[in-house]
């Protein structure tokens, strides 16, 4: 199957600071794919390359193509346009995505508006089937109220049924369920996956959280100072890691399955983008590290006896979970 | 055998705030934020209070420390009610109880070097640590919870956002607490760093006897650190119970609901309970349900629970507050 997006050695740098250092990964056509990293790991500023929202000044290698097309090979002003009908995103915070002056309905229809041109009735009429597309209670009379007027929850749905009311092909998730509670955070995954299912199109997730990515994700690209240090299915990567810092991640969850009385935490800090170290940007961290991971970066390699999807950028392999 | 007396007791505590009109700011209502919670913390354990928003879990915090005024009921620290206690007074026992918040960036202030923040309250509390051994406590606590010694001079931006947390902990330290409240305390925190804090705090306990009322809506934290567990919804405990008891057999329909909406780490291998797929948002404290206020939400809710509120009692083996205690959701 073709990718429908496939982004290529991906470079950002924001002057002194590489925030993306050759990142790669495809995202296939009615597939979830999980970009998992902590805070500073570069899982964000990807997905704004994609999207063309970086700040001027960021400066972009590589390729982003997206269904046969290189957006970073064409103008700004055709990546703005798939933006909106074919490429959607939502974002962690909906209220400081949602304008607090305008209706909710009218803001789920405005693309509609601006793209398509359409009546006020006819607006309205589709806020309101969004709207009970994503769950929101009452539609008719809630298309009429204001952002303060809707709960955390209902306004990351109502954020869900504007990305959707183009019918996108690739929806871009980033942390859609961070600032949720955990019970309104099971139902936006539950329908973000039924919405999924539904419509077919890809779901590209930005996400720090493991325990989401695993009811959900197909396919996990484990993100760590920049780099890819680990990828395949979610399953294969849980049950079988790699990369020291996936086994780190792993291990520090306190996971409601075991009782564990100490955690095991990765030590030290996350890398200061402006000092990286040399080699392998996680060797001070690591407990596994030897003399070639401090002057060579690892590059994403297959392991051996796994399945080809699989890659990790690790010198020693072998040795995580033996 | 007898049971020592509880270090900390909160009895029927009611919190609330008063609700004000846009233009002339007048009081048109109030929202009970904390609308009559019980509990005891014996010295040496550990209390988890887990809630989502909403549920009150930080007005009770904040109302321990007088940070907000309780509008009725009696916070007993150590055989002193806190709520009844003048401010002199206040102001010494509170020496013993101090907190940590969850957000290291805000709660620091960012002109102030970790040496001025760590010592501040040696400054208001001049007898706890002469001023010539301040070097060396400030040294022997910033070791303590991790931090270098040499880094005392710098300012919280310095720091990354695990190390300021370890500075709002020695900061906490300095006072020599009996009790320490951990509002959230890791919830801002990268997972790696996370679990770094936790283990400094489960460390902390066992050197220096720390008892600890452990704040947060994370129901995987709560079970690493939790000795019991109380369970908020809406300004009121639906369920109290032992760590194990509360996970392994939750008796309230709101933390099972809870319980199965924590993601699991391998599903495939675990699958957790049954999922409890609960309605809508949780309602606002300014309009809270009749009855049983979790019933707008309940999967199994009947026509009682509009009308009788649900006591918090012994329901087969620890207090819950519902009518339908155990029934199959």
């Amino acid at each position: 199957m073709e990718p429908l997006l496939s982004v290529r050695d991906l470079r950002v740098r924001f002057g002194a600071v590489t925030a993306v250092d050759g990142v790669s990964f495809d995202v296939l056509p009615g597939e979830t794919v999980a970009v998992v990293g902590e805070s500073g790991s570069g899982k964000s500023v990807t997905m704004q390359a994609v999207m063309g929202l970086l700040p001027r000044g960021a400066e972009v290698t590589g390729s982003i193509v997206y269904d046969g097309r290189d957006l970073l090979a064409r103008p700004l002003a055709e990546t703005r346009k798939l933006c909106g009908t074919e490429l959607a995103m939502i974002f962690q915070d909906p209220l400081s995505s949602l304008n607090p002056v305008f209706r909710v309905g009218r803001q789920i229809a405005e693309s509609l508006v601006r793209r398509r041109g359409a009546s006020r009735k006819e607006r309205r009429a589709h806020a309101v089937e969004l709207m009970r597309r994503v769950g929101i209670p009452d539609p008719e009379r809630r298309v009429d109220e204001f952002p303060h007027q809707f709960s955390g929850g209902m306004r990351q749905r109502a954020m869900i049924a504007m990305a959707l009311s183009l019918g996108p092909r690739l929806l871009i998730a980033d942390e859609p369920t961070t600032a949720l509670d955990v019970t309104v955070q099971a139902q936006i995954m539950r329908l973000l996956a039924d919405l999924r299912r539904e419509t077919g199109m890809g779901l590209a997730l930005i996400t720090h959280d493991l325990g989401v990515v695993a009811g959900v994700a197909d396919r996990v690209v484990l993100m760590y100072a920049g780099r890819v240090v680990e990828t395949g299915t979610t399953r294969e990567v849980y049950d079988h890691r790699a990369h020291p810092y996936t086994e780190g991640l792993l291990a520090s969850v306190p996971d409601d399955g075991g009782r564990a009385d100490r955690l095991v935490p990765i030590p030290g800090q996350p890398p200061n983008p402006l000092r990286p170290p040399g080699g392998c940007p996680f060797h001070p961290r690591c407990r596994y590290v030897v003399d070639d991971c401090r002057t060579d970066a690892p590059v994403l390699v297959e392991l051996a006896g796994r399945p080809a999807d699989h890659r990790a950028a690790c010198h020693r392999p072998e040795a995580v979970g033996a | 055998m007898t049971t020592p007396d509880p270090l900390l007791s909160v009895r029927e505590l009611r919190t609330g705030f008063p609700v004000r009109s846009a233009v002339l700011r007048r009081t048109v209502g109030r929202i009970d934020a904390v609308a009559g919670v019980s509990f005891e913390l014996r010295a040496g354990e550990t209390l988890g209070l887990v809630g989502e928003s909403g549920s009150g879990k930080s007005t009770i915090a904040r109302t321990i420390v007088g940070l907000a005024r309780a509008a009725s009921g009696s916070v007993v620290f150590d055989g002193t009610d806190l709520t009844a206690a003048g401010p002199a007074e206040l102001r010494r026992r509170l020496r013993d109880v101090q907190m940590i918040f969850q957000d290291p960036y805000a709660s620091l202030n960012p002109r102030r070097t970790v040496r001025e923040l760590v010592t501040e309250g040696w400054r208001i509390h001049p007898d706890l640590v002469p001023r010539r051994r301040w070097t060396a406590e400030l040294a022997e606590l910033l070791e303590r919870v991790g931090l270098d010694p040499a880094h005392a001079d710098r300012y919280p931006h310095q720091f990354s956002g695990g190390q300021r947390q370890r500075i709002g902990i020695a900061r906490a330290l300095a006072l020599r607490p009996r009790l320490v409240i951990c509002d959230e305390p890791v919830s801002a925190l990268d997972v790696s760093i996370q679990a770094q804090v936790l283990n400094l705090l489960s460390d902390l306990q066992r050197d220096l006897g720390l008892t600890y009322l452990f704040i947060s809506h994370d129901l995987a934290v709560v079970r690493h650190v939790a000795d019991r567990v109380a369970v908020l919804y809406l300004g009121t405990i639906v369920e109290e119970a032992d760590r194990d008891e509360i996970f392994t057999a939750p008796a309230h329909p709101y933390t099972r609901a809870l319980l199965s909406a924590v993601p699991r780490l391998r599903p495939w291998r675990d699958p957790g309970p049954e999922p409890v797929p609960l309605v809508g948002d949780v309602p606002s404290p300014a309009n809270p349900p009749s009855g049983c206020r979790f019933r707008t939400r309940c999967p199994v809710a009947e026509d009682r629970c509009a009308t009788e509120v649900p006591a918090l009692v012994v329901r087969g083996g620890h207090p819950v507050a519902c009518h339908l205690a155990g029934v199959p959701v």
